[in-house]
C-alpha cells in the first residue's frame, strides 16, 4: 500500500542538498549521497521516478505517470513502484 | 615562495585525505567547501595542480581522480571561482565516474575531450550538505 506521507518524506529527502543526481544521456542516472559518499545507480525507470518524486508527485500520480510513460498496466506499475520505493528508502535511510 | 607553500600545503592535504581513507574506508569531503573571494592566477593554478598530483602520488594509498581533485580543491579553496565536480557517464554498458576541479568554469588539468559525455551531479559536491 502506497502512503502519501511516505512518498512525501522520500520527496523531501531527495530535494535536500545532501542527495545530488546526475541524469545520463541514456536517461539512466546516478544518485550520490554527499555525506556518506555512497551512490545508487538508477535505470531509466528509476531515474524517471526520482524526478517525479522530486517534483512532489503523489503515489497515485506516480502510478499514472508510469502507466502513461512506460505503457504498463496499473497493477504492474503499482507493484514495481512499491518495490522501487522500498529500495530507495533503504538507500536514503542508511546513508 | 608560492611554489614551496603550495607543496607544503599539498602534503598536508594529502595526509588529510590519507587519514580519511584510513579511518572510514571512504572519503567524506565535508571540508571541501570553497569560500575564497580573491581571483587566482594561471601560474598558481598550474603550480597547485603539479603540487597536488605529486603529493597524492607519493602519500595517498589511492591515487585517483577523486583524491587528486580533493587535494587540488583544498589547495585552491582560498581563491574565488573554484568548484569541485562529480560526473558520470555510461560507456559500453559500464558506469564511469569522474571528479575534477574547475576555476572560473574551466577544467584544470583535464586533457581535451576527457570530460566528454559526463553528466554532472545537479548539486556540486562543494555546495552539498554534509549533515
Amino acid at each position: 500500500m502506497l502512503m502519501d506521507a511516505e512518498v512525501d518524506r522520500l520527496g523531501t529527502l531527495l530535494r535536500s542538498d545532501r542527495f545530488s543526481r546526475a541524469k545520463l544521456t541514456d536517461r539512466t542516472g546516478v544518485m550520490v549521497d554527499a555525506a556518506g559518499m555512497k551512490m545508487l545507480s538508477l535505470n531509466e525507470t528509476g531515474m524517471f521516478l526520482v524526478e517525479e518524486l522530486v517534483s512532489g508527485r503523489s503515489p497515485e500520480g506516480l502510478v499514472d505517470r508510469l502507466v502513461k510513460e512506460f505503457r504498463v498496466n496499473r497493477a504492474d506499475a503499482r507493484r514495481d513502484l512499491e518495490k522501487f520505493l522500498d529500495e530507495l528508502d533503504r538507500f536514503l535511510s542508511t546513508s | 615562495m608560492t611554489w614551496l607553500r603550495l607543496h607544503l600545503l599539498a602534503v598536508f592535504h594529502a595526509f588529510r585525505v590519507r587519514r580519511d581513507l584510513g579511518r572510514e574506508s571512504r572519503l567524506t569531503p565535508a571540508s571541501v567547501s570553497v569560500t575564497g573571494t580573491c581571483p587566482v592566477s594561471r601560474r598558481v593554478v598550474d603550480l597547485a595542480l603539479l603540487a597536488s598530483r605529486r603529493a597524492v602520488a607519493r602519500l595517498c594509498p589511492v591515487d585517483s581522480c577523486l583524491t587528486r581533485s580533493l587535494v587540488l580543491c583544498r589547495l585552491l579553496a582560498p581563491y574565488s571561482g573554484v568548484e569541485l565536480h562529480y560526473g558520470f557517464r555510461r560507456r559500453e554498458g559500464t558506469l564511469e565516474g569522474h571528479a575534477w576541479v574547475t576555476v572560473d568554469g574551466a577544467a584544470v588539468g583535464e586533457p581535451d575531450g576527457a570530460l566528454e559525455g559526463y553528466a554532472e551531479t545537479d548539486v556540486p559536491p562543494s555546495r552539498a550538505a554534509f549533515g
